[in-house]
């Protein structure tokens, strides 16, 4: 083959393969606000934080409204305590006295602008051991290196988890969630793909970086919440939505009660 | 039974008279070079009260005609006018070898009478394209691609870019029934929708029912598209292929015995992946992406009344990621078939068909390693009778048996995941159709479907759910028991009314129902999307589907012009509720939603047929919609493949003997797709906000394709070659393939959109030849 037909199969395969990307503007609606709620209790002594904002619309800047002035109230229904959390900042609850414990199950209540909201969460008896955490490159390639946690799913289908990643105290954005319908009872090891892209604002993981795995475990409905919110960032279903909330009263978000298992390192490679 | 069928043939032959001193003509019509069959060939007698009829799908036609001399005129797209002068004193059987037409340069003499077919034929809904003319149009890559040809006409849309499947009338993609020599093929797209699995050289016709189909199809809602494999050349040797930058393929056919027998096998692979080992980037080398298929087939003519076929289709895809991950699939077809003509008048063919489509993902890691494998099967049986009681009569009588076998999900290796039972279902029809040329002026085809489908027990659980979709009950069937049967009557009518010679008016009604659903969230028709069948709980999807039409023909033929509208009602649609998790194993039932449909529209097609430049310009205006509770509220939403405005303009010019060139240009609404109405800030990030689906509408799409073919010249006699060129998207145009919103990189306090576009300006050679 001449070196000119190959040229050309080149250029044409790099003119055909390469897509482009641009930003363009999109004449968007408004939409009503909505209530957003986020709030969490873990195994992990308190405080714990519920936090209520305001959806805005796209062309608007992220500065998202604190919701300020809810009565926010969560009751451990196992144990029947039960603590009005105080307006730490705006928008932002702090129990004073409950401590999580796994398999009692909690119930948060908000009442804010003639509003209510309530949601109910059951932490689950299991807490991950991480026997282990280290950096690995990619098996797919490229240059980057993702977190591997390996730990030990309990036999019995049902376990579900959520990951949370920090790169030398920054969290990565993200939510990953996966259940053990495949992997029920078996040792975990499995890279933790993220976005590395740059736009993202992800940090990547360099040599000597303090890494750092939360392993959650989760109930169904909060899993659901993480599941579906993950489809809904990653924009690539043919009918987008919003993820499945587990507070009823019309608000987006969720309720999660967890136990954590955590473990960090010194990523080297 | 018989008695049946000759009380219906009897009820269906409106006009029937077996007078005295009535013969028939009958036999086949095939091409003389190569022995190949010619379907929808005319049959017509010369003078002013002209009769005639049409060859089937195997080349048969059959013509009763009282005693006397006719003069026969025998036509078909692009072969010379053959005229026969027969004294028909007796039955006479005849073979009709036509030669080709050749170059359109060389203004073959046709006449009027097969060209205005258009307006003299009951049918609406019927768009014929012949594979030599999609050999002219420029494509992606330089592959041939019928789906994609198809979808330059009016009513027909494509699913977009890097998407093999088609929206026909506002249908889903699903809705299609693709049939490869009657066998049905469930995934009609390799690599993930770039190609499609034909492949033209072993393509013999392809026919596109867009809704009023005759009552010998069903099963799909939408549409029906029946593509007939070539028979293989009868007469001599001959080898065919092509060379391009992506793919290559090759077809031996010849003789098995001369006039009496033929075969045909067919081969094409990309090579893509050979491309990609030469990335530098690491990502890239060590994937594998490629396909292949083969087609084979083989007749034989066992004396002269009896014909066997044999034909099968087997592709496969591969796509890899460094040997970590992988995903095969593809479609088989097998088809055994026998016809019988038990005499001059009654034409008989049986077929068993085998079809099947799989799909596996493998996974191989380290610390894990697991297998997926999924797989749809059926085994058909068909048997229609073809009756030609007169001139005025074609009444087509038959039933087909279909036993599908569904395998969800089949888990090997470390994966937990207990295997998916089987479904086994049983979907069986009876038909009769006649063609009835009811006066001068008058062409009615009408006829009736009956189906039946009969949901079987077996290791598959049938639930019953609240109003909530809450399971409240759980039951189980033994193997092979009948938990339910479905049974549809489907009426099928079309007639046409000729106003004068160059036009006539149309209409048509049809009903038709659909058993298996491909239950798809992506939109996209992904390899694994799932096929379900009908159950107690999904119920058969059934249309209504009413057209209205005029055509005219001008300057004797030259110009064929058609205007059609449609108004179609669906009943039983189904859609994935929000968050439904696609990959669980979970009961899919309660994840459903079923509600309604409806779409309308009109289109319009002028096409040029002879003289150098051929083609066409159609355009569609239309609008579908869907109803679904639990779905936008319950309110009417617009379905994504609805599309307000969808224009093709193709164009087909012979400079001279040596070149021909192509252009086509498509322009359409873009998708309507749910964007985003706001955003929110939960688990550390933005978060889009959903309202309305379906509310927003991706850019309007538009392209322009070129291609050029240059004919080689040869030193030998037999050898042939050509040279095609095409650029796919001439001018460069970045048609947003998908659009997504994230956080501005630059500015992390806004948002913006982003739109990606896959493909500009591709450049494309193939080279081809023949001996």
């Amino acid at each position: 083959m001449s070196p000119v037909i190959k040229n050309f199969i080149a250029a044409g395969l790099l003119l055909s393969f390469a897509s482009c990307q641009k930003v363009i503007d999109v004449d968007l609606n408004n939409s009503e606000s909505r209530y957003i709620v986020s709030g969490e209790i873990t195994n992990v002594p308190g405080p714990y934080y519920v936090t209520i904002s305001k959806s805005k619309n796209f062309d608007e800047n992220n500065d998202f409204p604190a919701v300020s002035g809810a009565v926010t109230i969560i009751k451990d229904i196992t144990a029947g305590v039960t603590d009005t959390l105080t307006e730490e900042s705006a928008g932002r609850y702090r129990t004073n006295s409950i401590n999580g414990v796994a398999g009692h199950t909690y119930e948060l209540s908000i009442d804010v602008d003639g509003q209510s909201f309530t949601a109910s969460s059951t932490m689950p008896l299991h807490t991950v051991t991480v026997d282990s955490l280290y950096a690995k490159r990619s098996d797919f390639g490229n240059d980057d290196y993702y977190m591997v946690p390996v730990f030990n799913d309990p036999a019995g289908i049902g376990n579900n988890y959520l990951f949370r990643q920090y790169v030398n105290g920054q969290v990565i954005k993200g939510s990953l969630a996966r259940n053990d319908d495949a992997v029920d009872g078996r040792k975990i090891e499995f890279a933790l793909y993220y976005d590395t892209e740059e736009e993202t604002g992800n940090p990547v993981i360099r040599n000597g970086d303090t890494i750092r795995i939360d392993i959650l475990s989760i109930d169904k409905p909060a899993f659901e919440f993480y599941r579906t919110l993950e489809e809904t960032t990653g924009q690539d279903s043919g009918t987008p939505a919003n993820p499945i909330s587990n507070i009823k009263g019309g608000a987006i978000g969720v309720f999660n009660a967890a136990t954590i298992g955590s473990r960090s390192t010194i990523a080297s490679f | 039974m018989n008695r049946i069928i000759i009380a219906l043939i009897l009820l269906f032959s409106t006009g029937l008279v077996y007078g005295q001193g009535k013969f028939t003509i009958s036999g086949y019509i095939k091409d003389a070079a190569n022995g190949e069959t010619l379907i929808g060939a005319s049959v017509q007698t010369e003078g002013a009260e002209s009769l005639g009829t049409q060859t089937n799908d195997y080349g048969f036609f059959s013509l009763t005609l009282p005693q006397g001399e006719y003069k026969i005129i025998i036509t078909s797209l692009g072969y010379a006018d053959q005229a026969l002068s027969v004294d028909l004193d007796k039955n006479k059987q005849l073979d009709i070898k036509m030669q080709t037409g050749g170059s359109e340069i060389e203004e073959v003499i046709v006449s009027s009478q097969a060209e205005n077919r258009n307006v003299t034929s009951a049918r609406m809904g019927v768009e014929q394209i012949a594979v030599s003319e999609i050999n002219k149009l420029p494509v992606l890559f330089g592959e041939k691609d019928i789906i994609k040809s198809l979808t330059l006409l009016p009513g027909v849309k494509t699913a977009g870019e890097g998407n093999g499947g088609f929206f026909v009338r506002g249908g889903a993609a699903d809705q299609n029934l693709i049939l490869l020599d009657e066998a049905i093929v469930y995934n009609p797209s390799h690599l993930l929708g770039f190609f499609s699995t034909f492949n033209s050289d072993a393509i013999k016709n392809v026919t596109l029912y867009k809704g009023n189909m005759p009552a010998q199809f069903g099963g799909r809602l939408s549409s029906v598209m029946d593509v007939r494999m070539n028979d293989g050349n009868n007469q001599d040797f001959h080898v065919n292929g092509g060379l391009g930058l992506i793919s290559s393929r090759l077809s031996i056919e010849g003789p098995i015995v001369k006039n009496k027998g033929s075969f045909l096998v067919s081969a094409r692979r990309t090579y893509a992946d050979v491309f990609l080992k030469l990335s530098s980037d690491s990502t890239i080398n060590n994937n594998t992406l490629y396909f292949y298929d083969i087609n084979a087939k083989a007749n034989y003519q066992l004396g002269q009344r009896d014909r066997i076929f044999f034909s099968g289709y087997f592709g496969n895809d591969k796509l890899g990621v460094n040997d970590l991950f992988g995903l095969d699939w593809g479609n088989k077809t097998g088809t055994f078939r026998w016809n019988h003509q038990f005499s001059p008048k009654l034409f008989s063919n049986t077929s068993l068909i085998y079809s099947d489509y799989k799909y596996d993902i493998k996974i191989d890691l380290a610390s894990f390693s697991g297998k997926i494998h999924s797989r749809i099967q059926d085994w058909t049986l068909k048997e229609e009778l073809n009756f030609y009681p007169n001139a005025n009569n074609e009444i087509k009588i038959g039933f087909s048996s279909i036993y599908h076998i569904i395998k969800p999900g089949t888990y090997s290796g470390d994966v937990t995941l207990i295997s998916q039972p089987f479904n086994h279902t049983w979907e069986n029809a009876v038909y009769v159709n006649n063609t009835w040329k009811a006066t001068e002026r008058l062409n009615v085809d009408y006829g009736i479907r009956v189906s039946a489908f009969s949901v079987l027990g077996g290791d598959n659980k049938f639930y019953t759910l609240d109003e909530n979709r809450d399971i409240i009950d759980t039951l189980s069937y033994g193997s092979g028991e009948i938990v339910k049967t479905y049974f549809n009557p489907e009426p099928r009518l079309s007639a046409s009314y000729r106003l004068n010679e160059m036009s006539s008016i149309k209409a048509a009604y049809s009903r038709n129902a659909q058993y298996l659903h491909l239950i798809s969230n992506s939109g996209a028709g992904n390899p694994t999307d799932k096929w379900m069948p009908t159950n107690n709980i999904i119920k058969p999807e059934v249309s209504d589907i009413v057209s209205l039409g005029y055509a005219r023909n001008f300057k004797d033929n030259t110009y064929e012009f058609s205007f059609e509208t449609y108004y179609k009602y669906m009943r039983n649609q189904i859609d994935y509720e929000d968050g439904a998790n696609v990959f669980s194993n979970d009961p899919i039932e309660p994840q459903l939603l079923f509600g309604q449909g409806r779409a309308y529209g009109a289109e319009v097609l002028l096409r040029k047929n002879k003289g150098r430049l051929t083609g066409w310009v159609g355009y569609t205006l239309s609008r579908t919609e869907k109803q679904i509770t639990g779905i936008n509220n319950g309110e009417w939403y617009v379905a994504r493949q609805d599309r307000t405005h969808d224009l093709s303009i193709v164009a087909i010019y012979e400079l001279s003997k040596k070149w021909t060139v192509s252009g086509t240009f498509v322009y359409y609404t873009g998708n309507a797709v749910s964007f985003p109405s706001g955003k929110y800030c939960v688990d550390n990030q933005v978060v889009f906000l959903y309202t309305e689906r379906n509310g927003y509408r991706m850019p309007a799409y538009h392209r322009l394709d070129l291609s050029a073919t240059m004919k080689l010249g040869s030193g030998r006699k037999r050898f042939s070659s050509e040279l095609a060129f095409g650029l796919y998207n001439a001018y460069g145009r970045e048609n947003a393939y998908v659009i997504t919103f994230r956080e501005n990189p630059d500015d992390r306090s806004r948002t913006q959109a982003l739109q990606t576009a896959l493909f500009r300006f591709v450049p494309s050679i193939t080279y081809n030849f023949k001996f």
